[in-house]
């Protein structure tokens, strides 16, 4: 007899064009693709640049700080392995870089001290049954 | 410019399936009674039609794609129907939204590919829980999305309206008479799934949060079923018994996008006007000259999009607009007359076309908006994807 076991969250599978962005996270720093030819961050990442189109693309460490552009309170599961998160939040932080540079990000709780503009900081979080590091946000304190 | 179609295409026939939570019929079954009684409401016999299109989307993503079963592809009315053997055109489509397939079918007509055409949507709405991303791994975007939680489109949905209620200073609560209007125009139609079932202002501000700020009554309600439509060249509408409902301009988003979680990025007025400024240069219209508005209501906050970005009210004003009775049948804006797809059912904008076809016709029953020379269908949101319509009383609106 096999008890249950809850499953876990999806786990990433990084490739030709992600594979920089778990290895800066695997080195604790946040990189988002950047175009040499017109200084616009894509993200997710692209073969082309979504400022110009080139393909001069390439992963640049960026300072991981940012602001909250909003968020929302989960109260109903959306993805496995957050069974036991809800609610949780689900956040959108627009990076310093660039204005509408957006990353996901999710936090615990119902939204206590959130508000649009809120500073935030990059930090890295284990992933269960993974060596990758998962770049996540917090608020500055 | 104005299009040199305009008035020269017409649907001249409505039919539908029941749209209920989960049928015992399959959705082939469904859609094969909706087409069925379309062309018999359009006085045609099916040997008539002679083209065919429809937007054969999947219910969500990883849905199945059975053909009959979780979709309706033309393949399967080729297959299955009682259509004749000679069909002339057909397509599916994928671009835009729900509109984009009978744009497609009026300019076959146009051409002379055909001269009947048959549109459908049928929906399936799988049982159980579905929203839930359930993979082991997360690939592609997802990497950056499912890996924290977010994978859901009422997820986005919600983090834009938050961004929209902050940015221009809205409490939340001001939803429930968009929501309660939909509900009563909904009352007031024998095809919709909550005919019969009055909302309160109580009951929208009890109803339990999906992803605040959005509430169970803020989302679409989930059916399956089957609208389908016939269209003609409007030569060949005279001859038929209904009213023909004109098809006077029509649009499509065109808008740079970008993916998923990243198209938050589109600003709602810069993605969405381009698209609706099509729909009002085609027809040589603008918003003063719609009597009834067909805005798509996937998510109760995308309406408010469309209603700023196809120029009914200004940026930032749709959530003060919809108040005072203005957007109710009295109104100076009836909106969503049939109950769009809060109160009819989800039927990703098939019921927005098919509510603008009965309105300038007169078959709109107990909400019909009297003498409503135009109506106007938009579909998708702003911010994704989408296509739309102006049909018309007159050929020369």
């Amino acid at each position: 007899m096999t008890s249950y076991v809850p499953p876990k969250r999806p786990i990433p599978v990084p490739d030709d064009l992600t594979r920089g962005f778990w290895e800066a996270a695997g080195r604790g720093v946040l990189a988002v693709q950047h175009c040499d030819d017109c200084n616009f961050y894509t993200h997710p990442p692209r073969t082309l640049c979504g400022g110009c189109g080139s393909p001069a693309v390439a992963w640049k460490d960026v300072s991981g700080k940012g602001k909250i552009y909003s968020w929302a309170v989960m109260r109903m599961q959306s993805v496995q392995g957050f069974e036991q998160s809800v609610p949780y939040c689900t956040l959108l932080v627009e990076l310093d870089e660039q204005p509408k540079l957006l990353l996901a990000g999710y936090l615990p709780g119902e939204g206590e001290g959130l508000s649009i503009g809120a500073p935030v900081e990059v930090f890295f979080e284990d992933i269960e049954g993974s060596d990758l590091k998962l770049p996540n946000f917090r608020l500055v304190k | 410019m104005v299009w040199a179609g305009k008035g020269k295409t017409a649907v001249v026939g409505i039919g539908m399936s029941k749209l209920v939570r989960h049928s015992e019929k399959s959705l082939g079954m469904l859609a094969l009674e909706a087409c069925k009684a379309a062309i018999e409401d359009a006085g045609l016999k099916p040997s008539d039609i002679d083209g065919i299109v429809t937007y054969p989307d999947q219910p969500f993503r990883g849905a199945g794609s059975r053909d009959g079963e979780d979709l309706v592809t033309a393949q399967f009315m080729m297959n299955n129907g009682y259509l004749g053997p000679d069909i002339k055109w057909y397509a599916q489509i994928s671009t835009g939204m729900i509109a984009s397939a009978p744009i497609e079918g009026i300019n076959a007509l146009i051409s002379g590919a055909c001269n009947y055409v048959l549109f459908w949507r049928a929906m399936h709405m799988p049982k159980g829980t579905y929203n839930t991303y359930r993979m082991n791994t997360a690939a592609g975007d997802a990497q950056f999305s499912a890996t924290y939680g977010l994978a859901n489109p009422y997820q986005i949905h919600a983090l834009q309206y938050r961004s929209y209620l902050n940015k221009f200073g809205y409490d939340r609560e001001m939803m429930a008479t968009l929501v309660m209007n939909s509900r009563r125009n909904a009352t007031l139609n024998p095809n919709a799934y909550f005919y019969g079932q009055p909302m309160t202002r109580e009951d929208y501000l009890n109803s339990r949060m999906i992803a605040d700020p959005l509430c169970l009554f803020d989302c679409d309600i989930p059916v399956e079923g089957c609208t389908a439509l016939v269209l003609t060249r409007a030569d060949l509408a005279q001859a038929l018994k209904n009213k023909p409902a004109y098809i006077s301009g029509f649009g499509q988003n065109t808008a740079k996008q970008l993916e998923y979680v990243a198209y938050m990025v589109a600003d709602y007025m810069k993605a969405g006007q381009p698209h609706a400024n099509k729909i009002w240069e085609t027809a040589g219209m603008g918003p003063k000259d719609i009597q009834a508005a067909q805005l798509y209501d996937g998510f109760a906050s995308s309406t408010l999009y469309w209603l700023e970005a196809a120029g009914f009210c200004k940026e930032g004003e749709a959530l003060a607009f919809v108040q005072d009775g203005r957007v109710a049948l009295e109104g100076e804006l009836p909106l969503n007359t049939f109950g769009g797809s809060l109160s009819e059912g989800r039927l990703h904008g098939m019921g927005h076309l098919a509510e603008a076809v009965r309105q300038v016709t007169d078959r709109a029953g107990e909400r019909q908006i009297a003498g409503c020379e135009n109506s106007i269908a938009i579909d998708g949101s702003p911010l994704l994807r989408g296509s739309g319509m102006i049909f018309s009383r007159h050929a020369d609106n």
